[in-house]
C-alpha cells in the first residue's frame, strides 16, 4: 500500500523546522564546528544549534526530558502540527514509532557515572528511567496524547527503515489511521570520543559521499525528523511512500527522478555505493549538510519529502568535478519521485521510494 | 517454542519446574554489586563466549532460538531457501553500558574500543541471525518490559504483509548491573522473593533468559506438511500516554490492548481460558493489571503470573511468557502462581494457587512496560491438539 507523508518536523544541525531546512539545503555546504574532547583532541561535528532545544512551550511535562527525548518530541510535535489533523482525532488510532541507531547513550553514560561515583545503592532513579531506550517515545506519547501502539526500534543499521515498515503495516492492517514515525540520534561527549577513536575525520571538514572510499571520512552529526504517515492522503501531503525494503540492493523498478545516496562515512568501507550510483538516475547526497549518522535516514527523507512537495531539486553539496549525473544546481523542476539508498557493510541496502503527491 | 530462564534451560526443564512448583531465586553470582537482592539467574548455562555486555543476551537468545527451530521441525539448512525474519526484544543488549569502558574513559581519558565495536556489531536480532547462519530481515525492539511481546506482534505482521514465511520472534535479556541498580533506585526491587498480586508484595526480582517463538505462515507450514499445535490468533498494543514509569490509574492502555487482541481474533472475553499476566510483584503494576483483568474478564478468570518462577526478565519477559502460555495450552494445565499467599482486597481477582486443568483453547499473555506500553498476545490451540 501507499502511505502518505502528511506532516514533517525536523530538528538538526540545520535548526528546527522546515524554513531552516530549506535554507540549509539552498545554501549548501558549510564547514563543521570543532569541539574539544575530554582527552584534549578536537573533533569536527555538525551539532544542533545552541538553544534549539530551549523551547519551554511544553511546560512541566518535559522539564526532566533529556536531549534525545527533546529532539524527538519537538520534531514529532512539529510533524503533528504540520499535518493539521482535526482536533477530534481519535487518539487511540494514532500510533508512534521511534527509531534510533544508538539510543539514549548520553543518559546511559550519565547513569554509569552515577554507579561509579555514588555506588550501586545511591544512583538517581530519574537518570535510570531516562536511560531506558523507549524514554523518548514515552515523552512523545504522553505529551502528544498518543494512545495507539507505540514502539521503539534501536539498532545501528536500518532502524528507521524497520520503523517505516511497522508504521505502514499498522496503517495497512487498519490498526491506526495515522502514525507518527521518525528517528532521533544525539551526539554526546562520550560518543564524540568514540567517534574520534573509530572514525577518520577529514582535514578540510568535507564529507565526500561520491568518493566511494574504502576508508571514508566522517563528521558526526545529530538530529531528529518525524513524519505523520496516513493511509489516506491529506491536503498538503508531502509524498507517497510506495516501497521500503531492507535487502540486498536492487535497482529501482523505474528510474527515480532523484536517487539520493546516504553515504556519510559511517561505514568502514563505502565503495559499495558505486553500484547504486551507476544506476543511471540523477544523483544527490545531502550528508554534507547533516553530518554522518548511522541513524541519519530520517533527515535524508525529510529533505526528499520537502523537494517532492515543493517540486524543487537542491544541488548536491560538494559535487566537485565528479562525472556522475549529479544534481548540481538548485532549481524548481518537476520531480515525480525520489529513491533513497543506505548501505550496510554486509551488502544489505535500506531503500525507500517516494513519489510526488502532484 | 524455545525458552531458557531460571526454571530451566529448555521448555522440558521449565515444565518440570512448573510441575514441581519450584522456584530458585538466589544471590547474585554473575557480577559484583553492593546490592544484595534476590535474583533469578540462569545457572548451568555454558555460554560459548565469556560474560560481557550484550554477549550473554545473544547466547541466551541463540540458545532459545535453536530449541524453537527444533520444536518447529525446522533445520537451519531449510531456512536458507525461505524468507526468514528475526525480530527480538531486549533492553540490556541495546545499550552501550560497559562500566569498564566508561571507567577508563572517565579516569584516564582513553579506553579500549573493543566493547564499543562489540556493541556496534551486536544488534541482537542481527547477531542471532549471524550466529545461526541465517540470512534474515532483522529488527530489535526496545520497548522496555513489553519488548518481547511487541517483537512477536511485529513478527506476525511481517508474515501478514508477506515479507517473511518464517519469523523467529521473542525476547532476550541478561542480568545486568545497570537495571539492578536502576530498579533498586526506583524503589521497585523487593529484598525478598517476589509475590505477584499478593497483599504484602514488596516489588520485583530481576531475572534473565530468552523466550522465542517460530511464527510461520499457514501456506509455508502447509507446503512442508507441518501442522503447528498453536496459533497466534491476535495481538493488541496501546500506550497509556500518561507517565514515564507509572501505569495509567485506570489501566487505559492495557484495556485497549486487550480489546484489540480480542477484536483481531474475533473473540469475546468469555472465549479466554486464562491470562498469563505481567504481574511483576510491584504495588502499582499488580493493582492496575489485576483490576483491569477483572473488569474485562470478570473476577473468576483463571490467572497467574510466572514471575515467581523467572523473576522479571525485562525484554525477555514477553517472549518467555508467550512460550509459557503456549506450553500451558499444549499441556492442558497451569502451574500455581508462586509467591501469592494473601488476597489484596483492592484487587478483585485471584491468581491460581494450585495446578489447574485448562478448560478452553485460547489464552492471553499480557506485557506492561515503562513508558506506558501495554501489549496482549492471544494464543490458541489448534483444533484437536488439546493436551
Amino acid at each position: 500500500m501507499t502511505a502518505f507523508l502528511d506532516g514533517l518536523g525536523i530538528v538538526a544541525t540545520t535548526g528546527r523546522g522546515l524554513d531552516s531546512l530549506r535554507s540549509a539545503l539552498q545554501n549548501g555546504w558549510r564547514p563543521p564546528v570543532t569541539i574539544p574532547l575530554a582527552d584534549g583532541r578536537d573533533l569536527p561535528v555538525y551539532p544542533l544549534p545552541q538553544g534549539v532545544l530551549d523551547d519551554k512551550s511544553f511546560g512541566r511535562k518535559v522539564r526532566r526530558a533529556d536531549r534525545l527525548a527533546k529532539m524527538a518530541l519537538f520534531s514529532a510535535a512539529d510533524a503533528l502540527r504540520d499535518a493539521r489533523l482535526p482536533t477530534t482525532l481519535d487518539r487511540r488510532r494514532l500510533g508512534l514509532v521511534v527509531a534510533s541507531a544508538l539510543g539514549s547513550h548520553a543518559t546511559t553514560f550519565e547513569f554509569l557515572d552515577e554507579i561509579l561515583t555514588y555506588g550501586d545503592a545511591e544512583v538517581s532513579p530519574t537518570i535510570f528511567s531516562h536511560s531506558v531506550q523507549n524514554a523518548a517515545a514515552a515523552y512523545v506519547a504522553s505529551v502528544l496524547d498518543i494512545q495507539g501502539p507505540v514502539m521503539t526500534i534501536t539498532q545501528v543499521h536500518f532502524a528507521f527503515h524497520h520503523a517505516l515498515v511497522v508504521a505502514r503495516q499498522w496503517l495497512a492492517a487498519g490498526q491506526c489511521d495515522h502514525v507518527l514515525v521518525g528517528g532521533a540520534d544525539e551526539l554526546g561527549s562520550v560518543m564524540g570520543f568514540i567517534c574520534r577513536s573509530i572514525l577518520r575525520s577529514p582535514a578540510d571538514g568535507k564529507l565526500l559521499p561520491f568518493a566511494f572510499a574504502k576508508d571514508p571520512v566522517a563528521i558526526p552529526g545529530e538530529g531528529s525528523a518525524f513524519f505523520l504517515l496516513s493511509a489516506v492522503a491529506q491536503p498538503g501531503s508531502y509524498a507517497g511512500m510506495e516501497a521500503i525494503s531492507v535487502a540486498p540492493w536492487v535497482p529501482p523498478a523505474t528510474p527515480p527522478g532523484l536517487h539520493i545516496l546516504e553515504a556519510d562515512g559511517t561505514l568502514a568501507d563505502e565503495s559499495g555505493y558505486a553500484v547504486p550510483a551507476s544506476s543511471g538516475a540523477r544523483l544527490a547526497a545531502y550528508s554534507p549538510i547533516f553530518g554522518s549518522m548511522p541513524g541519519g535516514s530520517p533527515l535524508q527523507m525529510a529533505a526528499s519529502a520537502l523537494m517532492l512537495k515543493e517540486q524543487i531539486c537542491f544541488a548536491t553539496p560538494l559535487a566537485g568535478d565528479s562525472e556522475l549525473p549529479l544534481c548540481r544546481t538548485t532549481a524548481s523542476q518537476q520531480l515525480a519521485s525520489a529513491h533513497l539508498t543506505r548501505l550496510h557493510c554486509n551488502g544489505t541496502a535500506g531503500q525507500i521510494q517516494l513519489t510526488s503527491p502532484h | 517454542m524455545g525458552a531458557i530462564s531460571s526454571p530451566g534451560l529448555n521448555t522440558a526443564e521449565t515444565l518440570d519446574s512448573f510441575r514441581a512448583a519450584r522456584s530458585r531465586p538466589g544471590h547474585l553470582t554473575l557480577f559484583e554489586s553492593a546490592l544484595d537482592l534476590p535474583v533469578f539467574e540462569v545457572t548451568r548455562f555454558e555460554a560459548a563466549h565469556p560474560y560481557s555486555d550484550g554477549v550473554r543476551t545473544r547466547e541466551l537468545a541463540s540458545h532459545a532460538a535453536r530449541e524453537a527451530l527444533a520444536d518447529a521441525a525446522l533445520d537451519l539448512a531449510a531456512l536458507k531457501t525461505t524468507s526468514v525474519g528475526i525480530c527480538l526484544g531486549t533492553t540490556v543488549a541495546s545499550q552501550l553500558n560497559d562500566l569498564a569502558f566508561y571507567r577508563d574513559y572517565k579516569t584516564i581519558g582513553c579506553a579500549s574500543m573493543a566493547p564499543v565495536k562489540r556493541y556496534l556489531k551486536g544488534n541482537l536480532a542481527e547477531a542471532v541471525g549471524a550466529e545461526l547462519g541465517i540470512q534474515a530481515i532483522t529488527a530489535t525492539v526496545t520497548n522496555a518490559c513489553s519488548s518481547g511481546a511487541d517483537a512477536i506482534a511485529v513478527g506476525a505482521q511481517w508474515i501478514e504483509a508477506g515479507l517473511c514465511d518464517i519469523v523467529l520472534a521473542g525476547g532476550a535479556d541478561e542480568l545486568n548491573r545497570v537495571p539492578l541498580c536502576g530498579f533498586h533506585a526506583l524503589g521497585l526491587s523487593s529484598p525478598f522473593p517476589c509475590k505477584p498480586f499478593d497483599k504484602h508484595r514488596r516489588g520485583l526480582n530481576l531475572g534473565e533468559g530468552a523466550g522465542i517463538l517460530v511464527l510461520e505462515s499457514p501456506a509455508h507450514a502447509m507446503s512442508r506438511g507441518h501442522r503447528p499445535a498453536l496459533t497466534l490468533c491476535g495481538y493488541g498494543s496501546a500506550c497509556d500516554a500518561y507517565h514515564l514509569t507509572a501505569p495509567h490509574p485506570d489501566g487505559r492502555g492495557l484495556r485497549t490492548a486487550l480489546g484489540h487482541a480480542l477484536e483481531l481474533a474475533g473473540f469475546h472475553p468469555g472465549d479466554i481460558a486464562f491470562v498469563n499476566a505481567h504481574g511483576t510483584g510491584t504495588q502499582d503494576n499488580d493493582l492496575i493489571e489485576g483490576c483491569t483483568l477483572a473488569a474485562v474478564f470478570g473476577p473468576a478468570l483463571p490467572m497467574l503470573s510466572t514471575k515467581g518462577y523467572t523473576g522479571h526478565t525485562l525484554g525477555a519477559a514477553g517472549g518467555l511468557e508467550a512460550v509459557f502460555t503456549g506450553l500451558a495450552l499444549r499441556e492442558g494445565w497451569l502451574p500455581p502462581g508462586i509467591g501469592f499467599v494473601e488476597q489484596d482486597e483492592r484487587i478483585p481477582i485471584t491468581p491460581l494457587r494450585e495446578h489447574t486443568k485448562i478448560h478452553g483453547r485460547f489464552a492471553l499473555s499480557t506485557s506492561v512496560g515503562f513508558g506506558g506500553n501495554n501489549t496482549a498476545l492471544l494464543i490458541g490451540l489448534t483444533r484437536g491438539e488439546i493436551g
